[in-house]
């Protein structure tokens, strides 16, 4: 009786200890994963070689990163016209990324044919803009789409009917790419995704900040000088070559004035701050790809670039250009029109 | 199933077990609230929004200096500051709610600063930038201006007061002289009102660009110094600071709480492990201790049964050895007394008469007066046993009414506890005595396993007394049985000879007579006696060995024996060398023949021996033998005494034969004339001498028949 107990409880402890053994060798499951290689490690360094840092205009770099699945799905969300009120206008109607990011209209026309406040700016680079609209009233991509959805004179939308008009043909690839599948936060994740890839690396003026100094001409070469000695590169500067600080129209002479019937859309930034200083100041534009978007300025005043320059230097610096100037400034700016998905734009 | 059911303690352990498991659940889940990972989080986040304030205050700086060349690194700055912002807005939890509130009210201030700060940055990257593009252009287009005008008449006025106004807004901006500002203000109204004045020398549109460009820098210069000084001057490191000293207070005083939690968590812990460890002891100490007792409970028994087992195996070697009962029962009273440890011990038979018992036995102090005292059936402790039959363990005899003190009083001892059994014939449950002890010694009294023992002893007793009385009547079965042995032994021989002699239906009468004890009377019956004699063999055994003389005689008989039964006699009887042999009617008268015949081979077989002997026993080759025979009515019958009895021929032919045999020549065979009638011609037969017989008056006929002749005339 003693013997057969002792020998049961022998037979408990080997099978404990086997239990025991068995967790520990499973154990190995949990052992820790070695870390994976991030976004930002798999994207090469931009390499501004011996023009480091200190340059006022620094290259774009090329898109990196991205989902292309959500960039795809983004495009197509882009070009659909269900997002507005009468199933007529989409991003790109206004934002017609053939003819450089924008629609070549002074102001744009929203549903039913109404004219907008400003002029639309291109959806180039964008998303190298330190703020969104001309005003800056929205901090990043994703709240600037609340602007032109809710716009009556835009797309004059709001958020639950556009998901019930995608519904039926979106529901499916949201769900495939988004956990959550389709809504807001992701129908907005996939359009910033999109203009996330909507940058124009390597322009002539890219090439040459990278070192080919034959990238550009010698017109361009001195319009470039030009655009330092005058101080356009006081505002317009960084990577989009503007569109990170707000500037006053007619910071050294009064543009209104002259031009004359002030609207509520020329008081620009104070619309948003309503502070006094902010009066007529409006984000500095990206000069990237300028030569392809015109017409000029929040109200599309300036049909050309040799205009715009003109005005530019008049109101902003006080200067008089020669037409030589002009020519060269305007020569260099041409040089900033760089290529989208490898072809120029 | 009762092996299952729980005592009451065991409850209790398991329900403080439970409770000691929830305790320590409850702690551990206590001294793990803070997590260690959202705390780096928020330290890193307040660590970047540090150093990207501090780099903001250098970027404006270089920015104001010149040294920046754009302002996207303030841009990232102002970013990450919101970004980090929004990270702290999700304050660790473990800071709790008070933790949460004001940790809350210094991130709001915080935020509310860096919100006025970057207000203050767009302002200045505005205003600097406007600014700049007025420093740079403004010396330029003065010079241009000199440059264009000086050549011409009455230049010298404008030219001193541009390059007066030039060189002091130039002061003016190196400088923090607000007075002049006016002053210059003044300077740049007082050009421009002579603006037409100076309409030959300069263009009034380059001259107002000037000017625009010197109250630019007039009007932007002081700005742009407040606001860099403002920017410099935002407390938002304090403000940092204090955020920090907020969360580090909560912080530490979650970690505070949780140490509190986890000390008693591994108080909890130990106490429990002890407390499990104490139940484990004390779990395998109640084990040892029940295995010892265990142990010692079987050595005590394996002692004691060991000791038994000795006083038994002396009993059963006394009653198996010792056939005296006497002596028995006294080693079984010894032992008994001895291995109980009593102080005395008795045994008493039952009389013949049944009614009365009898001290046969006493061991002790008081034995002597007691040896022979009887006691009544029914009277004391021994009575009453003896009556019922049943064994008694008393354990105080004065206690107990069947206890007779009289023979206390008797012997002089003093009887304490005491043991009877009683004794029982085997086969019968009938009781024959009783066995007592008296008074343990150095224990009360005896117990259950004594008794037990104590019975066995009776049961030995009992077994030496039927062994006593068997052996008795098994002694008295063997004599008879002997006596009727040794008849029937000599019945058997008898009715063997007789059978030779005697007609089969008279044997069978002779041996049913046997039974009846009949003695023969004898029968009168013709018969042929042969005797032969070996000559002076008494001589040679002397000299020789009695081996020797055996082994011859064996050898020597037997071969006689052969040749006689072969001839249909029968061997009588040996008389030392000698042999009587009957030969018997058969079917016809020819007994004589087949006697003569007999001796005549016997005299052949001889000289055979002699010849074979004549190698190996040199000494026995000369012997020679007599062989003699008569024929006529001899009386057969069973002669000897009562207990040796023998079947035999008697009578005065028997003598005659035995006189003729005296007389014969070695080597020869003598037969009577009777012998030699009844022959007839069958053998040759030569006259000799007649011989004197006793008891006959004339003298006898004898005829000598040689072998030879003998087996030629056959």
């Amino acid at each position: 009786m003693a013997k057969q107990t002792s020998t049961r409880s022998s037979w408990a402890w080997l099978l404990l200890f086997a239990v025991v053994f068995a967790l520990l060798g499973l154990s190995v499951l949990l052992f820790p994963e070695p870390p994976t290689l991030s976004v930002e490690e798999g994207v090469e360094q931009q390499d501004v070689g011996e023009f480091g840092r200190d340059r006022p205009i620094q290259p774009i770099p090329p898109p990196a990163g991205l989902d292309t699945e959500k960039v795809a799905l983004g495009r197509r969300l882009f070009h659909e016209t269900r997002f507005s009120a009468d199933g007529a206008v989409a991003c790109a109607t206004c934002h017609d990324l053939a003819r450089g990011g924008v629609d070549g209209l002074p102001r744009s026309r929203g549903i039913g044919g109404a004219e907008g406040e400003v002029n639309a700016p291109t959806v180039f680079n964008a998303v190298f803009n330190f703020k969104q609209f001309w005003d800056g009233r929205a901090d990043n991509l994703t709240d600037q789409m609340e602007g032109p959805i809710h716009n009556p004179k835009e797309l004059g939308s709001n958020w639950p009917d556009i998901l019930k008009r995608l519904e039926p043909d979106y529901a499916a690839v949201f769900q495939r790419l988004y956990p959550q599948g389709l809504s807001v936060d992701n129908v907005k994740d996939a359009i910033v995704a999109f203009q996330q890839s909507l940058v124009t690396p390597d322009s002539s003026f890219d090439r040459y900040l990278r070192g080919d100094l034959d990238a550009l001409t010698e017109k361009q070469r001195l319009g470039y000088s030009r655009f330092l000695t005058l101080g356009c590169i006081k505002c317009h500067q960084g990577v989009g070559v503007g569109g990170n600080m707000f500037q006053r129209m007619g910071a050294k002479n009064d543009y209104f004035r002259d031009r004359g019937s002030e609207t509520q859309a020329d008081l620009g930034r104070f619309n948003v701050t309503g502070e006094e200083f902010d009066r007529y100041r409006f984000k500095v534009p990206s000069l990237r790809n300028v030569a392809l978007t015109a017409p000029y300025f929040h109200d599309g005043s300036a049909k050309t670039l040799e205009q715009a320059v003109s005005v530019m230097a008049r109101y902003q610096l006080a200067r008089e250009l020669s037409d030589l100037e002009r020519e060269q400034l305007v020569a260099f700016l041409g040089s900033l029109t760089g290529t989208y998905q490898g072809k120029p734009l | 199933m009762s092996r299952f059911r729980l005592h009451a303690h065991q409850y209790a352990i398991i329900l403080v077990m439970l409770a000691a498991f929830g305790l320590v659940t409850f702690l551990y889940y206590k001294s793990e609230t803070v997590d260690y990972r959202d705390h780096e989080r928020f330290v890193t986040e307040l660590g970047l929004i540090q150093a990207a304030d501090a780099r903001l205050n250098e970027y404006v700086l270089r920015l104001r200096s010149g040294t920046l060349a754009n302002v996207d690194p303030l841009n990232r700055d102002l970013e990450s500051l919101r970004l980090s912002l929004d990270a702290l807005a999700d304050s660790p939890t473990f800071l709790r709610q008070a933790g949460l509130a004001a940790v809350g009210k210094q991130l709001r201030a915080l935020r509310e600063l860096l919100k006025r700060k970057e207000a203050l940055v767009e302002r200045f990257k505005a205003e600097n930038a406007n600014l700049q593009t007025s420093l740079s252009y403004f010396p330029v287009l003065v010079r241009q201006i000199i440059e264009r005008a000086e050549p011409k008449a009455g230049a010298s006025d404008l030219v001193q007061s541009l390059y007066g106004l030039l060189r002091d807004v130039l002061l003016f901006n190196l400088n923090n002289e607000q007075t002049m500002e006016a002053e210059l203000y003044a300077r740049v109204l007082s050009l421009e009102s002579h603006q037409a004045d100076y309409e030959g020398l300069v263009s009034p549109r380059t001259l107002e660009n000037a000017l625009v460009q010197a109250r630019t820098i007039l009007k932007i210069k002081p700005a742009v110094d407040g606001l860099v000084e403002e920017l410099i001057g935002l407390p938002a490191p304090e403000y940092a600071e204090r955020l920090a000293q907020a969360y580090n207070r909560y912080y530490e005083y979650a970690l505070r709480t949780t140490n509190f939690y986890r000390l008693w968590l591994y108080i909890a812990c130990v106490v429990l492990l002890l407390y499990v460890a104490w139940l484990i002891i004390r779990h395998l100490e109640r084990r040892v201790a029940m295995a010892t007792a265990q142990v010692e409970g079987y050595n005590e028994r394996l002692k004691r049964q060991l000791r038994d087992l000795q006083a038994m195996g002396a009993v059963s070697l006394t009653v198996s050895s010792v056939m005296d009962v006497e002596k028995v029962l006294d080693t079984i009273m010894d032992l008994s007394k001895e291995v109980m440890g009593a102080e005395a011990g008795s045994l008493l038979l039952l009389d013949d008469t049944g009614d009365k018992l009898r001290f046969h036995v006493a061991k002790g102090s008081a034995a002597d007066t007691l040896k022979n005292v009887t006691v009544e059936m029914g009277q004391g402790m021994v009575g009453h046993v003896a009556a019922t039959g049943r064994p008694l363990l008393v354990k105080d005899a004065y206690q107990d009414n069947r206890f007779d003190p009289s023979y206390d009083r008797l012997s002089g001892f003093q009887t304490r506890s005491m043991m009877t059994v009683p004794l029982r014939a085997k086969e019968q449950e009938r009781v024959i005595g009783v066995l007592q002890v008296i008074n343990k010694r150095h224990l009360p009294y005896f117990d259950e396993y004594d008794l037990h023992l104590f019975e066995s002893f009776a049961a030995q007793a009992s077994v030496a007394l039927e062994n006593a009385r068997l052996y008795a009547r098994t002694k008295a079965i063997a004599e008879d049985l002997r006596a009727t042995l040794e008849r029937e032994r000599n019945l058997t021989i008898e009715k063997e000879k007789m059978g030779k002699f005697i007609p089969k239906d008279v044997v069978d009468e002779i041996s049913r007579n046997r039974e009846k004890q009949l003695a023969l009377g004898g029968r009168t019956i013709c018969a042929s006696v042969l005797f032969s004699d070996i000559k002076g063999f008494t001589r040679l055994s002397e000299t020789l060995d009695p081996h020797e003389v055996v082994r011859f005689l064996n050898v020597y008989m037997t071969a006689m024996t052969e040749i006689i039964e072969e001839e249909g006699g029968i061997v009588d009887k040996f008389i030392g060398d000698g042999i009587m042999a009957v030969f018997t009617d058969r079917r016809d008268r020819d007994h004589a023949l087949r006697a003569a015949r007999a001796g005549v081979c016997m005299q052949r077989k001889l000289g055979e021996l002699r010849d074979q002997w004549q190698a190996s026993q040199p000494e026995v080759c000369g012997l020679q033998m007599r062989v003699g025979i008569n024929t006529g009515m001899v009386v057969a019958g069973n002669i000897g005494s009562q207990t040796r009895m023998d079947y035999t021929v008697v009578g005065d032919n028997v003598n005659v034969a035995s006189r003729i045999e005296g007389a014969c020549q070695p080597g020869m065979v003598y037969v009577s004339a009777a012998t030699q009638e009844d022959i007839g011609d069958r053998l040759e037969a030569i006259r000799m001498d007649p011989i004197q017989v006793k008891n006959r008056v004339q003298p006898v006929h004898i005829y000598a028949i040689s072998a030879e002749e003998g087996r030629a005339r056959r």
